[in-house]
């Protein structure tokens, strides 16, 4: 009795959920197909006053219908699952596959010819949604044991009939659905008169149809994956047609408006642009220069203020997790209460903040403040001074040297002992200092603060060329993303060192090694290996964070395409513009962080 | 291969044979049909539904989206407790007014900034934008959007830190201004007159865009930008307000005399609309035409109604409006005792709201922290540009 | 006597090992008697220059004449302790830990511990000294006590409850808050938090909440009616709390683990009855009406059949708590289907979620939030009977759910990897179908294991709702940005609001991981290193 009534209850509830199921299923089918048949009515009206189409929307009947069926098609071909080792191994029934494709076109050829006219607004939708519905039916059909549903007689064994059967399915659907279309008028109002309800009731026998199937769960592990492609493709089916033809309208949309959004062409970047931006490298001339050049500058802007973040970013997140790690309680926990404060800090508050504090603390430019005459400080600025270009270059190539040499007298082995270290960091200091002079007792231009007008402090200003200025918005960048980053790379580091084994510290200790050795031979060689990848994330975080720089008013990527968005109003290839470059920068950080990774762990420990 | 190669043989005959069967059951009448069809159809794609139509189906009894700013004291203004006012918050009242919803509870106000606010009239937020709005061509032309009119003369100008210029060393000119740095805010008129101006008279300027004008005026007040630049009717409400709450001492702030280019701010609705336009644009006329005739929202009831062109004012709509939603008669009634009329709009904004229309013109405003007198704000007969075509 | 002793025993022991664990070790370590005293030393030299300094800096303060004498003593009692400690260190370093190394240098010299120790004193006493002139001195904060509820509420909401021409909608708030006090209350009733650590905790809160709400400057509220509602909130938690600690004191395991299901499912559920509350939808208005025709509870159901706050006038600390929420239920959500796609061998359902995946995570969340802004809704209007009806809170409720669902995909996939197959096997063996292992096998084993990581993408969708003021939408980092432009009150004070902002969401931000921390401990997910040693 009481198990009657368990299985009574698990019954009315498996059925309630079946029609709360089949109930959202036909809403959600008749809310995705309305709209689809409205836009491919729309897209094929075509009338002529004039020679001139007035329809701006219009497609041809050949280009809509290719574009439909070939991307169902490609999602057919999705629901395969097995083609391409099916086909490596030849063992594949291409037949319905094939049948499939030559429906498809023979339909793109009826489509085209003008006996068959397919009015606008009934033949042309009926014929473009049906379809795909017609093509899921057949390859649905493939799976589904109708030989077994039909009542075995003896003459139907005996004939022929049972080689050629699967296919009298197929071609009596393809027949029957091929005469509706044709005489779509003559059909009855229930179908002719409200499409979508028509094709809606068809989809959802499929699902149910294909649902008993799977619930049966009979045959091979092949036809379950088949059996529930087939029903994700039924379910997903107006989904796929609803975007495709709702952005094939917007590409042509009767509104200029939105047609300009949507227009993929990227001929409006070769005009001037209207307005200003401040970059450092290449500075781009308003009113002269076209939009490219503005966008290749800033781009130039962001990557140079990632590469300044991320560098500062790193070193600032080893020391805080490093010391996060030491002996002394003070400053462990100041270490802490630096990780905790920035790791919960939003950073788009922490922007602003910088921004407006680095206004209110930096004194004004009149009041002249400096360093040693070298450095000049202001809310408008900071001054550093300029140093000559062969000298730098002078510089780098002793330093970029010595490395060489350094790395040529390592080849066989690093030398890890004190005195090697000792001499090491005697040779590279040596070379920084002289390094550091040649840059220094060369032609550097510091900065010339001149007053044009005594009584006017407004004019004072250092000259032209004089000095390098690093503006108060790309500093407040600067500080924003390396104290939030840092202390994210504060917890991993910290992370990654604390997952070392035990052993290995007691070890070191156990050697005598002091703490600095332990944590330049033994500790951080292997925490690195588990750092980078967590790295990496971090610092693709970083180049998509730098977006954030529009709230400090800092000529970045995401600034300019937004101005040029609200200047032009073409958002789509704008704004596809803005993807492919984050992700192509996210892609060189990938791949450099690969390739430090590759050769950190190619020793396995 | 062989079931293959019959399959297919069998497709083809029957289509053949259906593609027989097929065209010659449509008719004449069928084709007709079809084709006017297809033109109703056009027709319907190109007229859009009037704006005013959609208002008044929005919610129970209808809803106005009115693009605002909210933070230009005496045009687009919100306090702390969220009371808006300023003259384009007025026009907005007088608008719902005129069409018959409540300016009290059935204006929604969405902010736009100046770098969306084409965007979001083009793509149908906001129904008008009313938003210190400079008509230029490229904006009618170019940005799907329609001027009703002009309802405020500004120019633009420049308010410097007497700190770092000091008017008088200046000459009292901003031509002096050579290496100061000026905050503009991105996406407006201002940054292109600024550059042109900087370029022509050869003043040397560094131009600083920032994204909007409080951001501008965080960087005024702390020193980081020496000017900044916008419609002179900004930059007097800035300083007004900022000298009032005292708190940039030492700034020195002063207006410069030159007006560095023309701004005539207006409202602006969608291309195409022009039922909507209509009334936008008369809505504001009416006003001035009110004032013109010495109505205002104290006296309209008593209104000598046998004056021919006051009966027309007040009594009729003049076809104003949609043929499903025309304007109510008494439409400049509502308007008047809403909002009141140009000069109590005016006293609402910019004075202290005490003007008795009875006593006397601009020149009795008292409080005035812009004053229309001798302004080309003024009416026609005060010596200004306010002028209302003949409603009839 | 001897208690006293004692007590002092263990006081000096105390001053020793935070000697120890600032300094490092002492010279004289061997000799007790002069460690002891010499640290007495140290220390009472330390409280004579603290407050030497407390005095020369209230006597400098209060010469500028704007300081109040209240904000000036604090000061200087914060910036004095600061002192203290710095001197203490100094001197603990210089006496006890000083010895002349000959090798490397002949100076004497402290060790690189004691170094340490110096430089974190200073760098706490500039926190200190900056932190309170912050505070108490250089900024007034009245500008934040006017915009109490503007920065909560939005303009709309303040407007309606200011000015008399609109009815006030704000009793649609509470409802929500006392049901949110009691499922935090029950929530902590059922874990295993001690009473004592929850009282003083949830004590601390209550007790600034009602600070917050009940000071009386500038209040343009009625201040009394808040204090009682929320003070009728606190209690109701406590109650609740108490309740269901009894009750999971006295009942099986199986009954709490029920009883702690339903408190989530009540958790999920307020964030729809907030919507609900907010802005009801037709049916529930319809329903309503016919109920106060039968004459059931007439003066609360008469104000649900009222026009509801539709969610363009909502604004402040609202819009963040209702996106931030939505991204987090719907996008966990979404995650879930989205890892199960990329992770399932069916071409169909693989290729799709892969390139949604990657599509949406290569960019920043501010170029999905002007997408969903100005090009979503062209895509999605058809779907709308009434277009308006997707405005913009739906749609950045949409576009955070679709950002958050992608990163919670990434990490649940690594989850669902990590299960261990033998369990798939078994459950395979047992006759489940393949939806059933999916969700009662493999997602309760990798949520369990990913926990912290989605309690991270949580914590970041909240930051990441201050991104919403670039498309202008009034949330409360905006208010508070543009507070000093338009309150002619406090026209300049440009600073406080924001550092109150950074504050509120630091508050939020930081309880979320603090509960991380906790449930992590609770699942035995920590793993403990050989890092401390390092």
């Amino acid at each position: 009795m009481n198990l009657n009534y368990l299985s009574n209850r698990i019954n009315f509830l498996k059925s309630l959920q079946a029609i709360i199921a089949i109930i959202i299923l036909w809403k959600y089918n008749t809310k995705m197909l309305n709209p689809t048949v409205d836009s491919i009515s729309s897209m094929s009206r075509s009338y002529f006053t004039n020679g001139v189409q007035q329809n701006p929307a219009y497609y041809s009947p050949n280009t809509l219908s290719s574009i439909i069926l070939i991307v169902f098609l490609f999602f057919l071909f999705l629901t395969r699952n097995d083609i391409l080792p099916a086909i490596k191994s030849k063992k594949y029934n291409f037949s319905r596959s094939l049948a499939g494709l030559f429906i498809t076109l023979i339909i793109l050829l009826m489509v085209s010819r003008p006996e068959f006219d397919f009015s606008p607004a009934k033949g042309m939708p009926f014929i473009l949604i049906g379809t795909p519905v017609m093509l899921t039916l057949i390859l649905a059909l493939e799976d589904i044991d109708l030989v077994k549903l039909v009542p075995q007689k003896s003459w139907m064994e005996k004939s022929s009939f049972q080689s050629i059967h699967p296919w009298i399915n197929t071609i009596l659907i393809f027949v029957i659905f091929i005469s509706m279309s044709i005489n779509i008028s003559f059909l009855p109002p229930i179908i002719s008169s409200d499409i979508p309800f028509f094709l809606s009731i068809i989809l959802l026998a499929m699902a149910l149809f294909v649902f008993i199937q799977i619930y049966s769960e009979s045959g091979n592990p092949l036809v379950h994956d088949r059996r529930n492609s087939t029903m994700i493709l039924i379910i997903a089916l107006p989904l796929i047609l609803y975007l495709t033809t709702r952005l094939l309208f917007l590409l042509k949309n009767p509104d200029s408006v939105t047609r300009e959004r949507w227009d993929l062409s990227w001929s409006f970047m070769d005009m001037k642009n209207t307005f200003e931006i401040n970059a450092w490298p290449i500075q781009p001339d308003f009113p002269d220069d076209d939009r490219w050049k503005f966008l290749y500058a800033a781009i130039l802007n962001s990557g140079r203020a990632t590469i300044l973040s991320i560098v500062f970013c790193t070193i600032l997140g080893v020391l805080i997790g490093v010391t996060r790690l030491s002996s002394n309680k003070l400053t462990s926990s100041l270490a802490t209460v630096y990780v905790e404060v920035f790791r919960n800090m939003p950073l788009a508050v922490l922007l602003f903040l910088i921004m407006l504090q680095l206004g209110e603390s930096l004194p004004l430019f009149q009041d002249e403040a400096n360093i040693a005459g070298w450095i000049y400080y202001s809310n408008q600025g900071i001054f550093i001074p300029r140093p000559e270009t062969a000298r730098m270059l002078m510089a780098v190539a002793i330093v970029l040297s010595l490395w060489g040499w350094s790395r040529y007298r390592d080849r066989e082995g690093v030398d890890d002992s004190e005195e090697a270290l000792a001499k090491k960091t005697l040779i590279w200091s040596l070379t920084l200092s002289i390094c550091l002079g040649i840059i220094l007792t060369g032609d550097m231009s510091l900065p010339n603060y001149v007053k044009p007008n005594e009584g006017i402090p407004g004019s004072w200003n250092i000259e032209d060329g004089s000095a390098f200025e690093i503006t108060k918005s790309f500093l407040a960048l600067i500080i924003g993303l390396t104290l939030f980053t840092a202390a994210v790379v504060a917890e991993i580091v910290r992370g990654s060192i604390q997952a070392l084994p035990r052993g290995q510290i007691e070890a070191s200790i156990s050697l005598g090694l002091s703490s600095f050795q332990r944590l330049r031979l033994v500790i951080l060689p292997q925490a690195l290996r588990s750092m980078i990848p967590l790295l990496n994330s971090q610092y693709m975080n970083v180049w998509k964070n730098s977006s954030l720089a529009i709230i400090v008013a800092y000529s970045d990527i995401f600034y300019v395409i937004f101005v040029m968005m609200n200047n032009v109003g073409k958002l789509i290839p704008l704004f596809l513009l803005l993807l492919v470059i984050y992700q192509t920068g996210s892609l060189i950080i990938s791949g450099i962080m690969n390739f430090f990774n590759s050769r950190v762990t190619r020793v396995k420990i | 291969m062989r079931s293959l190669l019959a399959t297919t043989m069998m497709l083809l005959m029957m289509t053949a044979a259906l593609a027989g069967c097929a065209g010659s059951d449509v008719t004449d009448e069928d084709v007709d049909t079809a084709r006017e069809e297809g033109r109703l159809a056009g027709i319907a794609e190109a007229t859009p539904v009037s704006t005013l139509d959609t208002i008044h189906e929005r919610g129970e009894n209808g809803m106005m989206k009115c693009g605002v700013k909210d933070s230009q004291w005496g045009m687009g203004f919100a306090d702390a407790d969220g009371v808006r006012s300023g003259l384009d918050i007025e026009y907005c009242r007088a608008v719902a007014a005129a069409i018959g919803l409540d300016p009290d509870t059935q204006i929604e106000y969405i902010l736009a900034s100046s770098g969306d606010r084409f965007e979001k009239l083009a793509s149908g937020e906001i129904d008008v934008l009313i938003r210190t709005t400079t008509w230029t061509t490229s904006r009618d032309v170019g940005l799907n959007a329609d001027f009703a009119g002009m309802n405020f003369f500004d120019g633009q100008g420049i308010l410097i830190r007497g700190d770092a210029f000091p008017q008088d060393n200046m000459s009292n000119s901003a031509l002096n201004l050579a290496g100061a740095n000026v905050c503009v805010g991105t996406g407006t008129t201002t940054e292109g007159n600024v550059a042109d101006w900087n370029t022509v008279n050869s003043v040397g300027m560094n131009v600083i865009p920032v994204a909007d004008a409080a951001e501008a005026t965080a960087e005024l007040v702390s020193g980081s930008c020496d000017a900044f630049t916008g419609d002179m009717s900004a930059m007097v409400a800035k300083k007004y307000t900022l000298e009032t709450a005292g708190d940039c001492d030492g700034c020195d702030l002063w207006i410069a005399p030159e007006l560095l280019s023309k701004e005539p701010l207006g409202a602006a609705v969608r291309d195409m609309d022009s039922d909507w336009k209509d009334v936008v644009t008369w809505v504001w006329y009416g006003m001035v035409t009110a004032e013109e005739m010495g109505l205002h929202s104290g006296n309209y009831m008593d209104a000598d109604m046998t004056n021919p062109s006051v009966d027309r004012l007040l009594n009729q709509n003049l076809g104003l409006g949609t043929d499903a939603n025309p304007l109510p008669a008494t439409w400049m009634q509502n308007v008047l005792s809403h909002v009141g009329n140009y000069g109590e709009a005016w006293d609402d904004s910019f004075c202290d709201g005490s003007w008795d229309a009875d006593v006397g013109g601009s020149d009795t405003m008292t409080g005035c922290v812009l004053s229309r007198v001798g302004t080309a704000n003024a009416l026609v007969s005060e010596g200004g540009l306010q002028f209302a075509p003949p409603m009839r | 006597m001897s208690g006293d002793i004692r007590t002092f025993n263990s006081f000096i022991k105390k001053i020793l090992e935070l000697e120890r664990g600032v300094a490092g070790r002492s010279r004289w370590d061997n000799n007790s008697k002069m460690d002891v005293n010499l640290s007495l030393l140290c220390l009472v030299f330390s409280v004579l220059f603290s407050s030497y300094m407390l005095i020369t800096t209230k006597s400098s303060i209060t010469i500028g004449g704007e300081v109040s004498s209240a904000d000036a003593l604090i000061y200087s009692s914060a910036v004095a302790v600061a002192w203290l400690g710095v001197s203490w260190v100094i001197l603990i370093s210089v006496i006890k830990r000083t010895r002349i190394i000959p090798k490397i240098v002949p100076l004497p010299w402290f060790g690189s511990t004691a170094l340490l120790g110096i430089i974190s004193s200073f760098i706490m006493l500039f926190l200190v000294e900056w932190v309170f002139d912050v505070l108490v001195i250089s900024m007034r904060w009245d500008i934040v006590w006017a915009n109490r509820v503007s920065v909560m509420l939005g303009p709309n909401l303040t407007e309606a409850m200011t000015q008399d021409y609109l009815v006030s909608e704000n009793w649609r708030i509470w409802p929500i808050i006392f049901l949110l006090w009691g499922i935090v209350g029950s929530a902590y009733g059922t874990s295993g938090t001690s009473t004592r650590s929850y009282l003083i905790g949830f004590g601390v809160v209550s007790a600034i909440i009602l600070a917050f709400a009940g000071n009386p400057l500038e209040a343009n509220y009625n201040i009394d009616r808040v204090l009682f509602r929320f003070i009728l909130a606190t209690v109701l938690s406590l109650c609740c709390f108490f309740a269901m600690r009894y009750y999971s004191n006295n009942v099986e395991e199986y009954k709490l683990n029920r009883a702690k299901k339903y408190i989530g499912y009540a958790a999920i559920s307020t964030f729809f009855l907030t919507i609900i509350l907010l802005d009801p939808p037709e049916f529930i208005k319809n329903f309503a009406a016919h109920l106060v025709g039968f004459g059931i509870f007439e003066s609360q159901l008469e104000l649900i059949t009222r026009d509801g706050v539709p969610p363009a006038r909502w604004g402040g600390l609202l819009i963040n708590l209702i996106v931030a929420a939505a991204g987090c239920v719907l996008g966990f959500a979404i995650g879930v289907i989205l890892a199960f796609s990329r992770q399932s061998t069916l071409p169909v359902l693989k290729w799709p979620g892969v390139a949604v995946i990657e599509i949406v995570r290569s960019g920043p969340l501010i170029c999905w939030l002007y997408f969903a802004m100005y090009l979503l809704p062209d895509v999605a209007d058809p779907l709308f009977t009434n277009p308006e009806d997707f405005d913009n809170i739906v749609r950045m409720m949409a576009i955070f759910s679709l950002f958050g669902g992608c990163y919670i995909a990434e990490v649940i996939r690594g989850g669902l990897q990590a299960v261990d197959s033998g369990q798939k096997e078994a459950a395979l063996a047992l006759g489940l179908s393949p939806i059933q292992i999916k969700l009662q096998i493999e997602l309760p084993n990798a949520v369990r294991t990913t926990l912290p990581s989605i309690v991270s993408v949580f914590i970041g969708l909240w930051k990441d709702t201050t991104l919403l003021f670039i498309i202008e939408i009034v949330d409360f980092f905006r208010i508070s940005k543009t507070m000093a432009n338009t309150d002619l009150r406090f026209l300049g004070d440009f600073l406080e609001p924001v550092y109150f902002t950074a504050l509120v969401f630091w508050v939020f931000a930081f309880y979320l991981s603090r509960v991380s921390m906790n449930v992590e401990k609770g699942l035995g997910l920590v793993k403990e290193g050989g890092g401390d040693a390092a």
